[in-house]
C-alpha cells in the first residue's frame, strides 16, 4: 500500500517538476529575448514634428520581416496576405508582410494567452482588457520611446489620453478614433455599423403612404400592412444588433449611459426600458414581430431578407444599399429605404446616439513579439495619414483620386473588385476614423445608386453625443466588478426575449420586474458604484 | 540465512526470470499496451493536475506557472456556482436533457438491431443498416442546419406539410418554443445515432449459438418467444456494459455523447431557458471570459457527478445480473 502511495506521489512530483521546470524555461528564454526589456531605462525624444519627415523610424528600417499575425473576428473579409494591392503596396513600403491567422472562436485567443503562445501582432475588440498587462503585451508607450520616438510628438495627445490605462500605460491605439477637429469634417461620418431601421417603399406607396412621424404611427403602418400581405414579415430585427427602435426611445442597452445627474448606470436598468419592452410585447402579440427572429443566427436573418419578404428590418446601415442590390440583381419587385427621422414617442423625439468616441478594435503587440521594434514601425506606419490613406483608400491612381472636395473618386469599374482583389479596409490596424469616414461618403459619388447608408449616417450625425469618458467605466479583467457586468449581459440577453414574447402585457411586465429583481441579485448596484468611481476618475482626463 | 528463506529467494528469482522471459516473448504486444498507458497518463491523467485551479484564483496572464503559484481561494468557485441565479435551470436542463436522452436513444438501438436481425430479405436489411447508420458521419454543425431548413416557420419544409395536410392553421415556431426543444433533441440524436449503435448489438446478436435457436423452435417457440428468451438474454452482457458506459457520459448525453453540440447549435436566446446545459454555460462564463477557475470548478462538479454515476450504475448492475465493468 505504502508502495503504491510512493508510486503515485512520485508520479504527480514528476509531472508538477515537469511542468514546472518548462515554465521555468520560458521565462528565461523570454527574457533573454526580450529586447525591449534588455537595456531599460529608456527613453528617447526627438524634434520631428510631421508625419511627412523622411526621418521617420518606419522610413528606415524596410528590410524584410514577418509577423504572425492573429486576427480576431471570424467575420473577417481576408486571412492571407500578399495576395491583394493594399497588403503587397504594405509590404513594399515597409518590409513588412504578415503571416495571418484569422480567429474561429472567440474563445481561441483565450487559450492562446494562457498558452503563453500569442504571435507577434494581435488585432482584436474582444475582452481587450486581459492586453492592458505589461506581463502579456507591451505598452505601445515604452515601445514609442524607445524605438520611434517623433511618434510621441505626432499622436494626437486627447488619443493617448483616450488610451491610457489606470497604469498610465497605453497598450494599443483604438482604430476609427476621432478627435473633436475630425469629427467636425462634413466629410466624416459614424461607423458604418450604426443600427438602422427600414422599410418597405414600394409597399409604403401600396397602402398608401401613411404618416409615419411617430413608434404610434408605425403601429397603424403594421396592421395596414399585416392587412394587406397576411403572410409577409412584418418586422425582422437583427438577432444580435442594436434595435434602433429602442434608439428611438432614447435607450441604450449594453452600453452605459449617464442619466439627468450625471450619474453611470449600465444600459438596460433605464426605466424607460419598461415602455420599450411594452411596444415590442405588442409588436409580437400583434403578429408583426415572431418570437424565432430571436432564434435566427446572422446568416439566416440575411437570407430570410434576401427573399424579399420582409416589411420593416433593423441591422446595420449599410442593410437597404446590400438587400437592394439582391433585389435588383435577381428580379425582386422590393425596395427598402431607411427611416431618415427620429420617430417620436409619447409626442417625443428622443433618439440621441451616445459615442464613447475612442474607437473600436486595437492592434496589440504582445511579449512574444520576436521584433518589437519593427513592428512599433510598422504601426507608425499605418498610423500615418500615408499609411491611413493605403489601408482605407487603396492605392492613389489605381484605387482612388481626390476631388477638390477631398472626397474619393474611385476609376470605373471599382464597384465589381472584390476586396480579396483590392484589399482595401481590412489591413486598417490603426485606422483613423475620419478615413473610414470619407471613403464611405465617397460611395455616394461611385455608387449612388446604392448609398442610402451614407443618408442614415449623416442624419445620425447630426444627433450623435459624444462623451469618451464612459469609454473608462468597464470593469477590469478578473475583477467581481467584470463578473458582474458578464453576467448582467448574459441577464438581459435571454431575458429581453422572454419578456418581449410573454403572452400578456402584464406578463411582460411580470417578467421585466423578475430580471431587475434578478439584476440586483446578480450586483447591479456593486457595478455601478465601479463604474461611477471610474466615470469621475476618466472625467479628470478630459478637464 | 536459514535454509527455508534462501529456497524462496530461488524461487523467486526463478519467476522474476520467467516473467521476463515472458515478456520479451510478448514484447509487442506489451509495447502496443504501453503506448495505449502512455497516451492514457498524457491527455488524461497528466490534465488533471490542472484541476487544482478550480480551488484557486488563477488568472490567464500568469501561464502554467500559475497553477501553482496562484492564491488559494478554497470552494470559493463551486460556491459561486451554486449561489448563481441560473444554477437550479442548468442542473434541471443538463439532468432532464440526459434522462431523457437516455431513456429513449438506449432502447431504441437494441429494438433495431433486433428488428433487424429478424428481416429475412437480405438486400434490404443491409440497406436498412446502412441508411440508418450514415447520418452518424453527419456533424451537428450541418444537422443543425438541416433542423433549421425543415422546422422554421417561414419556409420550413415540416410546417408547410403539417398546413398543407391540415393539422395546423398557422407554422409552429419549432426552434424558438421552449416546449418543443427537448423533443427536438432527443429525436435528432435518435435519428443520428440509432443506426451506429445498432452496429454493437447487430454483432452481439450474431455471436448467439445458432443451436439456442434451434433448440427452441424444436421447443415450440416463436419468433417472438425466440427473442424473448434467447436473443434478449444472449446479449444481456453487451447491453449492461453499453448501459453503464452511456450511464457514465450521461450529462455528456449517453451514446451520442451530444448534450453540448445540440443544446449550443439548437439553443438561443427564445429557448435558453431550456437549453442552457452545465457545459454550454461553462463555455459562455467560463471560457469565453477566460475565467478559467471557474470553469474548472464547474467542470469538476460535473465529472464527480458522473463518476459517481458510473460507480454506482456498475455496482447495481453487478447487483443485479453479476455482469459489471470492473
Amino acid at each position: 500500500m505504502k508502495k503504491k502511495a510512493l508510486l503515485i506521489s512520485s508520479f504527480f512530483l514528476i509531472v508538477v517538476l515537469t511542468l514546472a521546470g518548462c515554465s521555468g524555461k520560458d521565462t528565461t528564454e523570454e527574457e533573454a529575448g526580450d529586447p525591449a526589456k534588455n537595456d531599460q531605462p529608456v527613453g528617447q525624444t526627438s524634434n520631428i514634428t510631421s508625419w511627412d519627415s523622411p526621418d521617420l523610424a518606419w522610413k528606415k528600417s524596410t528590410d524584410p520581416v514577418a509577423f504572425d499575425t492573429y486576427i480576431d473576428f471570424d467575420w473577417y473579409p481576408v486571412d492571407t496576405w500578399g495576395k491583394d494591392d493594399v497588403s503587397k503596396e504594405i509590404t513594399k513600403r515597409t518590409g513588412v508582410s504578415l503571416n495571418v491567422t484569422k480567429g474561429s472562436d472567440l474563445n481561441q485567443l483565450q487559450v492562446l494567452i494562457a498558452a503563453n503562445e500569442l504571435p507577434d501582432l494581435v488585432f482584436t475588440s474582444n475582452l481587450v482588457e486581459r492586453f492592458y498587462d505589461p506581463d502579456i503585451a507591451y505598452p505601445l508607450d515604452e515601445l514609442i520611446k524607445k524605438y520611434a520616438p517623433e511618434m510621441m510628438n505626432l499622436l494626437d495627445p486627447v488619443e493617448i489620453a483616450n488610451n491610457t490605462q489606470p497604469d498610465g500605460h497605453f497598450y494599443a491605439l483604438k482604430t476609427h478614433y476621432n478627435n473633436d477637429e475630425a469629427w467636425n469634417d462634413p466629410r466624416n461620418l459614424p461607423s458604418p455599423g450604426d443600427a438602422g431601421f427600414y422599410i418597405r417603399q414600394d409597399i409604403m406607396q401600396e397602402i398608401g403612404n401613411p404618416p409615419l412621424e411617430s413608434l404610434e404611427d408605425l403601429l397603424n403602418v403594421y396592421q395596414l400592412v399585416k392587412e394587406k400581405h397576411p403572410d409577409m414579415i412584418i418586422y425582422l430585427p437583427h438577432p444580435t444588433w442594436t434595435n434602433p427602435l429602442m434608439e428611438m426611445m432614447g435607450l441604450t442597452d449594453q452600453n452605459p449611459y449617464t442619466d439627468e445627474a450625471g450619474k453611470v448606470h449600465i444600459g438596460f436598468s433605464n426605466p424607460g426600458f419598461k415602455d420599450y419592452f411594452k411596444y415590442m410585447n405588442s409588436l409580437y402579440r400583434n403578429g408583426y414581430l415572431s418570437a424565432e427572429s430571436f432564434a435566427y443566427k446572422p446568416e439566416q436573418f440575411s437570407q430570410i431578407m434576401k427573399s424579399g419578404n420582409v416589411f420593416s428590418a433593423s441591422y446595420n446601415s449599410g442593410l437597404a444599399d446590400e438587400m437592394n442590390k439582391v433585389y435588383d440583381d435577381n428580379g425582386i419587385q422590393a425596395h427598402l429605404v431607411p427611416v431618415l427621422k427620429a420617430l417620436t414617442f409619447k409626442g417625443e423625439a428622443k433618439l440621441k446616439p451616445v459615442d464613447a468616441s475612442i474607437g473600436w478594435a486595437s492592434l496589440f503587440v504582445p511579449k512574444t513579439n520576436k521584433n518589437p521594434e519593427r513592428a512599433i514601425q510598422y504601426i507608425e506606419f499605418l498610423k500615418s495619414p500615408e499609411g491611413d490613406a493605403l489601408t482605407q483608400w487603396g492605392i492613389e491612381g489605381k484605387h482612388y483620386t481626390l476631388n477638390e472636395d477631398k472626397l474619393l473618386v474611385r476609376p470605373e469599374g471599382f464597384n465589381q473588385l472584390k476586396v480579396t482583389d483590392t484589399g482595401i479596409g481590412p489591413w486598417y490596424f490603426e485606422a483613423s476614423g475620419l478615413g473610414e469616414g470619407v471613403a464611405v461618403s465617397s460611395g455616394a459619388l461611385s455608387n449612388p445608386k446604392y448609398s442610402s447608408s451614407v443618408d442614415l449616417l449623416k442624419f445620425r450625425k447630426a444627433l450623435y453625443v459624444r462623451n469618451p469618458a464612459l469609454a473608462f467605466v468597464k470593469p477590469k479583467a478578473d475583477t467581481d466588478e467584470f463578473n458582474i457586468n458578464v453576467k448582467l449581459s448574459e441577464l438581459y440577453t435571454n431575458a429581453k426575449v422572454e419578456i418581449i414574447t410573454a403572452a400578456s402585457e402584464d406578463e411582460a411586465a411580470k417578467r421585466y420586474d423578475k430580471m431587475m429583481s434578478d439584476a440586483n441579485k446578480i450586483g447591479l448596484e456593486q457595478l455601478e458604484t465601479y463604474m461611477n468611481e471610474a466615470y469621475q476618475e476618466a472625467l479628470k482626463k478630459y478637464e | 540465512m536459514p535454509a527455508n528463506h534462501q529456497s524462496e529467494v530461488l524461487a523467486n528469482s526463478g519467476s522474476a526470470k520467467r516473467v521476463w522471459r515472458r515478456l520479451r516473448q510478448q514484447k509487442f504486444y506489451q509495447i502496443s499496451v504501453l503506448i495505449g498507458i502512455a497516451y492514457l497518463l498524457v491527455f488524461a491523467y497528466v490534465p488533471m493536475v490542472g484541476l487544482i485551479i478550480a480551488f484557486k484564483n488563477f488568472k490567464l496572464s500568469s501561464g502554467i506557472p500559475g497553477f501553482f503559484t496562484s492564491e488559494w481561494v478554497g470552494f470559493k468557485w463551486f460556491l459561486e456556482f451554486y449561489r448563481d441565479i441560473s444554477f437550479w435551470q442548468i442542473i434541471r436542463n443538463t439532468v432532464v436533457i440526459s434522462l431523457l436522452k437516455i431513456l429513449f436513444t438506449f432502447p431504441i438501438p437494441i429494438l433495431f438491431a433486433i428488428a433487424l436481425n429478424e428481416v429475412r430479405k437480405e438486400g434490404l436489411k443491409r440497406f436498412a443498416q446502412t441508411a440508418s447508420y450514415l447520418p452518424h458521419f453527419i456533424s451537428w454543425v450541418v444537422v443543425s442546419g438541416m433542423l433549421f431548413s425543415f422546422l422554421n416557420s417561414q419556409n420550413g419544409v415540416v410546417n408547410q406539410l403539417l398546413m398543407a395536410v391540415g393539422w395546423i392553421d398557422k407554422p409552429i415556431s419549432f426552434l424558438a418554443s421552449a416546449s418543443y426543444f427537448w423533443p427536438m433533441l432527443v429525436l435528432s440524436d435518435i435519428w443520428k445515432e440509432m443506426g451506429w449503435w445498432t452496429i454493437i448489438f447487430l454483432a452481439a446478436i450474431a455471436g448467439v449459438d445458432p443451436t439456442l435457436h434451434e433448440a427452441a423452435v424444436v421447443d415450440g417457440a416463436g419468433r417472438m418467444q425466440r427473442i424473448l428468451y434467447v436473443t434478449l438474454p444472449s446479449i444481456k452482457t453487451t447491453i449492461i456494459v453499453v448501459l453503464i458506459l452511456a450511464l457514465g457520459n450521461l450529462f455528456g448525453g449517453g451514446l451520442g455523447g451530444s448534450n453540448f453540440e445540440q443544446a449550443y447549435l439548437l439553443g438561443n436566446p427564445v429557448n435558453n431557458s431550456v437549453s442552457e446545459i452545465i457545459q454550454t454555460y461553462t463555455l459562455k462564463m467560463g471560457l469565453a471570459q477566460g475565467r478559467y477557475s471557474y470553469a474548472t470548478a464547474i467542470g469538476l462538479i460535473q465529472s464527480v457527478i458522473s463518476l459517481t454515476l458510473i460507480l454506482v450504475s456498475n455496482y447495481s448492475a453487478k447487483k443485479a445480473s453479476g455482469v459489471g465493468l470492473f
